[in-house]
C-alpha cells in the first residue's frame, strides 16, 4: 500500500461525494351538530345587514362610544365604527356548537376488519408541536391519531376538543371551554384526562411561547398569540398580541395547519423522548409507525367522540405514482393518493376518484423582480432588493419611479397572461378534469371569484400589447420551473412556455431543484418568471390577504408592494368572511389584476381513489392543506 | 500483514475525515438552512433562534469542530425535518438497506457467475446465447422501467408478488432483480471474458492433460483463477448496493438509505445529509479493505508487505 493508493482512495472518497453532489444539482357514522345558538347568530347578521341604515349606525356607534371606543373620527368614519360592533356582536354570541359523540361503526359491530391506505408520504411521529414541521404536522390528526381544538366542516367549523369559545368584546382574548372526557391513550398505557394544562402547554409549545418552534404554523401562532394560559381545569385564555381574523382558520382547526394537542404529561415524564411517544387523543393509536414504510394503527373502543368501523388502519408509503395505482389494482391498498392523471384509467376499473378535501392547486407564474417596495413595511426602514432589475433584459419588472416603465411592464406581464390557452391546457395535460385560473390568489372556480377578473386567451392581442410594450419582436429569457415540488407539474410549464413561444417570446427553462433556488427568494435575489401553486379553489371564504405582505427572513416568491402589507393588515382585523372583509378581498384582487403580478394558468385537484367496492362511505372533508382526513369515518363493506 | 493492515486503517480515517469536510463544506455552501425551512411570516427573532439552536451564529470552522467533536461520540446532531437524532434516523433505515443490498447481491452471485461460466465453457452453445441475451436485456433496461413492468406483470396481472414494501421473502424477489439485474449483467460478461482467457491458458490445458476431471478444472482451477476481476467489481456493486439504490427504493417503496440521503440532501437537511455520507464513506473503505483481504486470499500470489 503505497501513498498514491491513499490518494487514489482519497480520490474515490471524493468521487462518491461528488457523485451525491451531483445528485444534489439535479355516513352512517354522524357527528350530529346540536345548533344550539344558530339562531342567535342569524340575528347578527341581520343585524349588521341592517346597520347598513343610516338610522341604525347612529344607535350603533352611540353603543360603541358608551363601551371603550374613543369616536373622534370625522363623521365619514362612521362605517369603520360600524363594522368594529359587527364583529363584537358575532364574536359575543360565538359559543359554538357541541357535537353529539358518534360512530362509525354499524349498530352493535364492534370494530373489526383492516383499512389500507397508500400514501406518497407516511410522515413521521412527531408528538412535540415544536417540532412538528409541513407537512408532517399534518399526519397526526389526518390518520385519526391526535385532534385539535376545532376542525373544518364545509366551509366552515365545527369543535373538536373544545367545546366551543367565547371572544372578548375588545378582541383581545378569545377563551376556549375544553370538552371533559376526553383521554389521552398510548400504546401501552392510558395518560389520563386532557386538561386545560395540555391545551396551554401544546400551543405554547407551537409558538405562543416558543420562537425557536419548528411548528409548520409557529410563525402565525406566534404573530397572533401572547403565551396561552389556563385558567381552570377545563378553560384556556389565548390572549392576542395581534388580532386576526382567520385565526381560526389558521392556527386552531386541522385543515388550516392548527397545533395538535398533545399531553403535557407524558413531556413531564419522558422529556424530548415526548416527540416519539405516540400518544395522542384520536380515534386511532399508533401501534407502530416506521418513517418512509408504514403506520400500523389500532381503533380505540373508549373514543369520546367515534366507534370505528374496522379495527386497523395500514398507511403504507410508496413514493412513486404508479407504484400506488398498483396497490390499489391488486387490493392492496383500499384508499389511495392519486395524481389527476391516472383517475381517468382507475374510474373506468371501478374505482372512485374523490376531490371533497378541496384543494385544487393553481400553476400561476410569479413575475419575479418586482420589489417595488422601498422600505419595510412593518418598520419603515429603508430596504434595497438586488433582484429589482426594472431594465431592458427585464421586461416585466416595473419601477414605480418611473411611471412609463411601470405600465410598459404591466402590459408585458399582461400579454404573457393573454398569450397562454389555459383551456388547451387543462384538456390536453389535465384530461379535462382541471381547471382554469387567471389571477394570482384566487382561483375561478372559488366562491368569491368574479368574471371582471377573466382573462381571455388573445394570442393576437398579446402580440399587439408587446409591441406597445416596446418589444414587437418578443424577448429573451430564463423561465423557472422547479422540477422537484410535488404542488408543481413542470409539463403544465412546458406548456405556458410554448404558449409563450408562439408570440414571439423566448423563454429558456431552468429547472434547477427548488431548495437551491429557495434561497435567492429569501433574499429577494430572483428576478426571472417562474412557475409555483397559487391560488387554491378550497380556500374558505373570506380571510386575510397575503402574497408576500411580510418583511425579510420571511420567504417570498419574488414581488414586493407595500399595498400588500395594508390589504393584508386591513383583511387580517376583519372578521373572516364578514362584507368588509370581503370587500377588502374585492379590491385586493382588483389590485392583482390590474398589476398581474402573479399570473393563474390552470389548477390540479388533489384526488384520492377509493375502491367503492369495498368502501361503502367515507366523510371526507375540506382540507385546506390538502391533506388526508376522515379516516376515521370510513365504513368498509 | 498487521502493518498493511494498521496502515490501511489510518488511511481510512483521514479519508473519513476529508470527506466529512468536503461534505459538511459543501452543505453549508447550498445554503444557510434556515432558509429552506423558515415561511414566509418569519421573524427575525424566529431566524436568531433556529440560528442559536442550530449553531448557525459560529464561523464554518468552529461549527465543523463541533459537530466532529460530536460525530466523534456519536451524536451527529438533530435533523432539521423532523428533529430526530441523526445517527438514529440512519441506523433505522440499514437495516432495510442491508436487505435489499443482500437479496440483490445475492442474485448477482447466483445468476451471474454460474451463466458466466456456463457461457464461456459452452461458448456457442444455447448456455451461451441464452447467458449474453440475458447479459443484453439487463444492460438495456432501465432499473426503473424494469421495475414497473415487472410491478404490472407479476403483481397487477399475474397476482404472485406483493407491489413492494418490505415483509417476506417474496417481497424481496422483484426489488433484488430489478436492482440486481444490470449487475448481474456485468458480472455475467466479466466472468465469461476471465474464464474464457483462463481456459485457454496453458495451465489449465496441462491439468486437463493430467486427467482431471473437466468440471473441476473449471469450477477449482480455471474460476479461482478468473475471479480477480469480478471479484473487485463484486466489491464495487456491493458499494453501490448499499449506497445508491434510490430508484428501486422509490419504485417498491422501500425504506432505505438512498431515499433518506436523497430527501435530506433536497431538503439540506444537513446532520441527516452529513451522517449518511459518513456511513456511505465507511462502508465504502470499509468493503475495499476487505477487497484487499479477499484478493490475497484468491491469489495466493498476491501478498501485501
Amino acid at each position: 500500500m503505497s501513498t498514491r493508493s491513499f490518494w487514489a482512495r482519497l480520490a474515490s472518497s471524493g468521487l462518491l461525494v461528488g457523485v451525491l453532489i451531483a445528485a444534489i444539482a439535479c355516513g352512517e357514522k354522524e357527528v350530529v351538530v346540536t345548533q344550539v345558538v344558530e339562531k342567535s347568530v342569524e340575528k347578527v347578521i341581520q343585524q349588521t345587514v341592517v346597520v347598513e341604515k343610516e338610522k341604525i349606525v347612529e344607535k350603533q356607534v352611540e353603543k360603541v362610544v358608551q363601551q371603550t371606543v374613543v369616536v373622534e373620527k370625522p363623521v365619514e368614519k362612521v362605517v369603520q365604527q360600524t363594522v368594529v360592533v359587527e364583529k363584537e356582536k358575532i364574536v359575543e354570541k360565538l359559543v359554538v356548537a357541541t357535537p353529539t359523540p358518534g360512530t362509525a361503526a354499524r349498530p352493535g359491530k364492534q370494530p373489526e376488519g383492516t383499512l389500507t391506505v397508500a400514501m406518497s408520504d407516511v410522515g413521521t411521529p412527531l408528538f412535540l408541536n415544536r417540532a412538528a414541521t409541513w407537512p408532517l404536522n399534518l399526519y397526526h390528526t389526518g390518520f385519526g391519531l391526535t385532534e385539535t381544538l376545532a376542525k373544518a366542516k364545509g366551509q366552515g367549523e365545527e369543535p373538536m376538543l373544545a367545546e366551543g369559545w367565547t371572544m372578548a368584546a375588545d378582541q383581545s382574548k378569545v377563551t376556549f371551554k375544553i370538552r371533559k372526557g376526553v383521554t389521552f391513550a398510548g400504546k401501552d398505557r392510558n395518560w389520563g384526562e386532557m386538561t386545560a394544562e395540555d391545551v396551554v402547554w401544546s400551543f405554547n409549545d407551537a409558538g405562543a411561547e416558543n420562537a425557536g418552534s419548528k411548528h409548520d404554523q409557529a410563525d402565525v401562532i406566534g404573530l397572533t398569540y401572547l403565551p396561552w394560559k389556563v385558567v381552570d381545569q377545563y378553560t384556556v385564555e389565548a390572549p392576542f398580541k395581534q388580532f386576526q381574523g382567520s385565526w381560526l382558520a389558521q392556527t386552531i382547526i386541522e385543515a388550516g395547519g392548527g397545533a395538535n394537542i398533545v399531553s403535557k404529561k407524558v413531556f413531564a415524564e419522558k422529556g424530548d423522548a415526548a416527540l416519539t411517544t405516540m400518544v395522542g387523543t384520536g380515534p386511532f393509536v399508533a401501534e407502530k409507525w416506521s418513517p418512509d414504510e408504514r403506520l400500523v394503527a389500532i381503533a380505540r373502543t373508549d373514543h369520546w367522540r367515534i366507534l370505528p368501523d374496522y379495527r386497523r388502519l395500514v398507511v403504507m408509503e410508496a413514493p412513486e405514482t404508479l407504484t400506488r395505482v398498483a396497490m390499489m389494482r391488486t387490493g392492496e391498498a383500499i384508499i389511495a393518493e392519486v395524481p389527476l392523471k391516472e383517475a381517468p384509467g382507475l374510474k373506468n376499473l371501478g374505482y372512485v376518484p374523490d376531490d371533497r378535501v378541496g384543494v385544487a392547486t393553481g400553476q400561476n407564474v410569479y413575475f419575479a423582480g418586482n420589489y417595488w417596495s422601498k422600505k419595510d413595511p412593518r418598520t419603515g426602514a429603508s430596504v434595497t432588493r438586488s433582484g429589482f432589475k426594472p431594465d431592458a433584459s427585464h421586461p416585466w419588472i416595473g419601477d414605480p419611479d418611473d411611471p412609463a416603465r411601470m405600465e410598459s411592464a404591466r402590459k408585458v406581464r399582461l400579454a404573457m397572461s393573454m398569450a397562454i390557452d389555459r383551456k388547451t391546457i387543462n384538456d390536453t395535460i389535465l384530461a379535462g378534469l382541471g381547471g382554469v385560473v387567471y389571477i394570482g390568489q384566487i382561483s375561478a372556480q372559488n366562491p368569491e371569484w368574479k368574471d371582471k377578473w377573466k382573462i381571455d386567451y388573445d394570442p393576437a392581442g398579446a402580440k399587439a400589447l408587446l409591441a406597445e410594450a416596446g418589444y414587437p419582436g418578443g424577448f429573451s429569457f430564463k423561465f423557472f420551473i422547479p422540477p422537484d415540488l410535488g404542488s408543481v407539474d413542470p409539463e403544465v410549464g412546458k406548456a405556458i412556455a410554448s404558449f409563450w413561444q408562439q408570440i414571439g417570446l423566448k423563454p429558456q427553462l431552468e429547472t434547477t431543484s427548488y431548495s437551491a433556488r429557495r434561497p435567492s427568494m429569501v433574499a429577494r435575489e430572483i428576478d426571472i418568471p417562474w412557475l409555483m401553486q397559487g391560488s387554491d379553489r378550497g380556500a374558505p371564504v373570506g380571510g386575510p390577504t397575503c402574497p408576500f405582505c411580510f418583511p425579510q427572513p420571511g420567504w417570498n416568491g419574488g414581488y414586493e408592494a407595500q399595498e400588500f402589507y395594508d390589504f393584508w393588515k386591513a383583511s387580517s382585523e376583519q372578521v373572516m368572511g364578514s362584507p368588509a372583509n370581503l370587500a377588502t378581498r374585492d379590491q385586493f384582487y382588483d389590485y392583482m389584476f390590474k398589476w398581474q403580478l402573479q399570473i393563474g394558468t390552470v389548477e390540479i385537484p388533489k384526488l384520492f381513489v377509493y375502491d367503492g367496492r369495498r368502501v361503502a362511505s367515507w366523510q371526507l372533508e375540506r382540507n385546506t392543506q390538502s391533506a388526508i382526513n376522515g379516516l376515521d369515518s370510513v365504513v368498509l363493506k | 500483514m498487521g502493518f498493511f493492515l494498521l496502515r490501511r486503517a489510518f488511511y481510512m480515517v483521514v479519508a473519513l475525515i476529508a470527506a466529512t469536510m468536503i461534505v459538511f463544506g459543501l452543505s453549508r455552501m447550498a445554503g444557510d438552512p434556515r432558509l429552506l425551512f423558515l415561511t414566509e411570516q418569519a421573524t427575525q427573532e424566529q431566524w436568531d433562534a433556529w440560528g442559536k439552536e442550530m449553531g448557525l451564529d459560529r464561523p464554518l470552522v468552529i461549527q465543523y469542530g463541533i459537530w466532529m467533536g460530536k460525530a466523534l461520540r456519536g451524536d451527529l446532531g438533530k435533523s432539521l425535518r423532523t428533529g430526530y437524532s441523526a445517527r438514529d434516523v440512519i441506523l433505522q433505515r440499514i437495516p432495510a438497506t442491508l436487505q435489499l443490498a443482500s437479496a440483490s447481491f445475492l442474485f448477482v452471485l447466483v445468476v451471474g457467475i454460474p451463466l458466466g461460466v456456463l457461457s464461456a465453457v459452452k461458448r456457442g452453445s444455447a448456455f451461451d446465447v441464452i447467458g449474453r441475451s440475458f447479459a443484453a436485456f439487463g444492460q438495456a433496461l432501465p432499473p426503473f422501467w424494469l421495475g414497473l413492468m415487472l410491478m404490472l406483470l407479476l403483481s397487477v396481472k399475474l397476482g404472485w408478488l406483493p407491489t413492494g414494501q418490505r415483509g417476506g421473502l417474496d417481497h424481496y424477489i422483484m426489488p433484488a432483480v430489478t436492482l440486481g439485474w444490470l449487475a448481474a449483467a456485468g458480472m455475467l460478461r466479466l466472468v465469461r471474458s476471465a474464464m474464457l482467457e483462463t481456459l485457454d491458458s496453458e495451465y489449465i490445458k496441462f491439468t486437463r492433460a493430467k486427467g482431471v476431471a473437466g468440471w473441476t478444472v473449471v469450477w477449482k482451477h480455471a474460476l479461482r483463477n478468473a475471479l480477480i476481476a469480478p471479484l473487485t467489481y463484486g466489491a464495487l456493486l456491493l458499494t453501490a448496493f448499499l449506497t445508491g439504490t434510490v430508484v428501486t427504493e422509490t419504485v417498491f417503496a422501500w425504506p432505505g438509505l438512498g431515499r433518506l440521503t436523497v430527501t435530506a440532501v433536497i431538503q439540506n437537511d444537513f446532520p441527516v445529509m452529513t451522517g449518511a455520507v459518513l456511513v456511505f464513506t465507511a462502508l465504502y473503505l470499509g468493503v475495499t479493505f476487505f477487497l484487499d483481504l479477499g484478493y490475497a486470499l484468491v491469489d495466493p500470489r498476491i501478498r501485501y508487505r
